[in-house]
């Protein structure tokens, strides 16, 4: 034995807690030590192998809807989607955000808002309309609402988050001073939905529900260094309020990969687009450096070129 | 805990020479395990299932820790042929690099025998929507007196945190973290600390 390693799945910080660990293994036997014999040294970074197999990107198309508790979930209009890239190999991971206002063609129902796909044919439309944009296969998808992401942010008992700029925000209650600070659910939907006190409006937002799913997998890997059946709390949650066609062995298997992300190797984008007139509607108009993005993302899931942050 | 640990079993290691490490009885090991907690995605789980689990996982533990610290006849000099049988999936393959840290390593060539001290487990459960037990961590703390082939004394620590689940039936480690040292000692002697359990 010589040192202390790691595997499987899970997210970050534990050094001191892992110091900690290693001076109550050592102390009791360092009194009476003579000739050690071998060298006790601590672990910088505890990595666990991820549960996924393969050498191939994991994309995951993630989905929010508008629906109040009283609405049905999917088939309301799309507020939020979000495909995630995943790389386990390098344990690094990208988040592209598209402006809910988003002119693109959605199958069978033409030109339109990439919104409306969610209200015109549920998740698999949205599936089918992003793989059109984007040319990338989604492997999953995963769909909440306002109530979902409330729930389930109580449910891991409140996300750390670091908050861009100041918000003010009457319509979506989102009132927080910047920097980093613990939101509940209610707060995090708040900061979720905020566009009116954001620098760029639905754009910003859409960086700000990034910013969110960062913020999450931030804090699993940090708690799952501290105590790895925190990841069965944060299952239970996601489950309880996420609609998904991830089974729930590729849901274990994905959170123990997601917890060997490194979310300083997280790169969190909006596409770009312009605004302009559909009919009498404002829309939003993918620019060629979308495109640019989609080939960047589908080789590795990774954002390497101008699209990267 | 570790059951025939103690100044007896402190003694008989003192008595064996260099070379006798196959005809020495391989010391019992026996597990403290604490409160097992369990988290439900929907139904709740049946306890009949969770101490089926419960024991499942035990013993899987048991096994691992027999072989990587417990069982002479298991370490064929530090190679540990069996150890990759406890894992399943990509922590199979890590778990052969991570030898070293998971084992008594290199050191076990040198080493005649390894009396537990203590062995501790703590469990928790993920239990699936069905309400049957689905995952575990399961959380070792292991300390046991070590003889070498030279006659002197060792500490031996372990402390491990694995994720298991059921692959085709059987539980199995698919993710782990884990740390270890083994110390030379001044040797206690009989009727010491560090010979008690």
């Amino acid at each position: 034995m010589r040192r202390r390693v790691a595997l499987g799945l899970a997210i970050l910080i534990g050094l001191g807690g892992w110091i900690a660990v290693g001076a109550i293994v050592a102390d009791p036997y360092r009194a009476r030590a003579q000739t050690p014999a071998m060298e006790i040294s601590r672990a910088q970074d505890a990595r666990f192998v991820p549960s996924v197999r393969g050498n191939r990107p994991i994309f995951i198309l993630a989905i929010g809807s508008d629906a109040r508790p009283d609405e049905q979930v999917d088939r309301r209009l799309a507020d939020s989607i979000h495909v995630i890239g995943v790389n386990p190999r390098q344990g690094a991971a990208s988040i592209v955000g598209f402006p809910r206002d988003s002119y693109v063609p959605i199958p069978g129902f033409g030109q339109a808002k990439i919104n409306e796909a969610l209200y015109n044919g549920g998740p698999e439309l949205v599936v089918e309309t992003v793989e059109g944009v984007t040319g990338i296969q989604m492997d999953y998808w995963m769909l909440t609402s306002f109530q979902g992401m409330t729930s389930m942010v109580n449910g891991i008992g409140g996300l750390r988050v670091d908050v861009p700029y100041p918000m003010d925000d009457f319509y979506s209650g989102a009132d927080f001073e910047a920097g980093e600070q613990v939101l509940d659910g209610r707060q995090a939907l708040a900061f979720a939905r905020n566009r009116h006190d954001t620098p760029d409006g639905d754009f910003s937002r859409s960086e700000n529900h990034g910013l969110l799913l960062m913020a999450a997998l931030g804090q699993l890997r940090s708690e799952f260094r501290q105590d790895p059946s925190v990841i069965f709390q944060w299952i239970a949650a996601g489950l309880q309020n996420v609609q998904t066609d991830l089974s729930f062995d590729e849901v274990f298997d994905l959170m123990l990969t997601a917890v060997t992300v490194n979310p300083e190797q997280v790169t969190n984008v909006v596409l770009p687009g312009g605004i302009g007139m559909a009919g009498e509607a404002s829309v939003v108009i993918l620019t060629a450096e979308a495109d640019a993005i989609f080939s960047d993302l589908a080789d590795d899931g990774i954002l390497q070129g101008a699209g990267g942050g | 805990m570790v059951a025939g640990a103690g100044a007896g079993a402190w003694a008989l290691l003192r008595d064996d020479g260099p070379g006798e490490k196959e005809a020495l009885p391989v010391p019992d090991l026996v597990w403290e395990v604490g409160r097992v907690r369990a988290t439900a995605v929907d139904a709740e789980a049946r306890q009949g299932d969770l101490e089926t689990a419960g024991d499942a996982v035990t013993d899987l533990l048991d096994r691992l820790y027999t072989t990587a610290f417990v069982d002479p006849g298991e370490w064929d000099e530090g190679r540990f042929p069996g150890l990759g049988s406890y894992f399943a999936g990509p922590a199979t393959a890590r778990a052969e690099r991570d030898r070293d840290d998971l084992t008594l390593g290199g050191d076990a060539a040198g080493i005649q025998r390894v009396v537990p001290t203590r062995a501790r487990l703590r469990l928790s459960f993920l239990v699936d929507p069905q309400g049957a037990p689905y995952a575990a961590v399961a959380t070792a703390t292991f300390r046991a007196d070590g003889r070498t082939s030279a006659g002197g004394a060792l500490a031996i620590a372990h402390h491990g945190r694995y994720v298991v689940r059921q692959v085709e039936g059987e539980w199995l480690i698919v993710g782990y973290d884990a740390e270890g040292s083994v110390e030379s000692v001044a040797d206690p002697g009989p009727g010491t600390p560090g010979a008690t359990p």
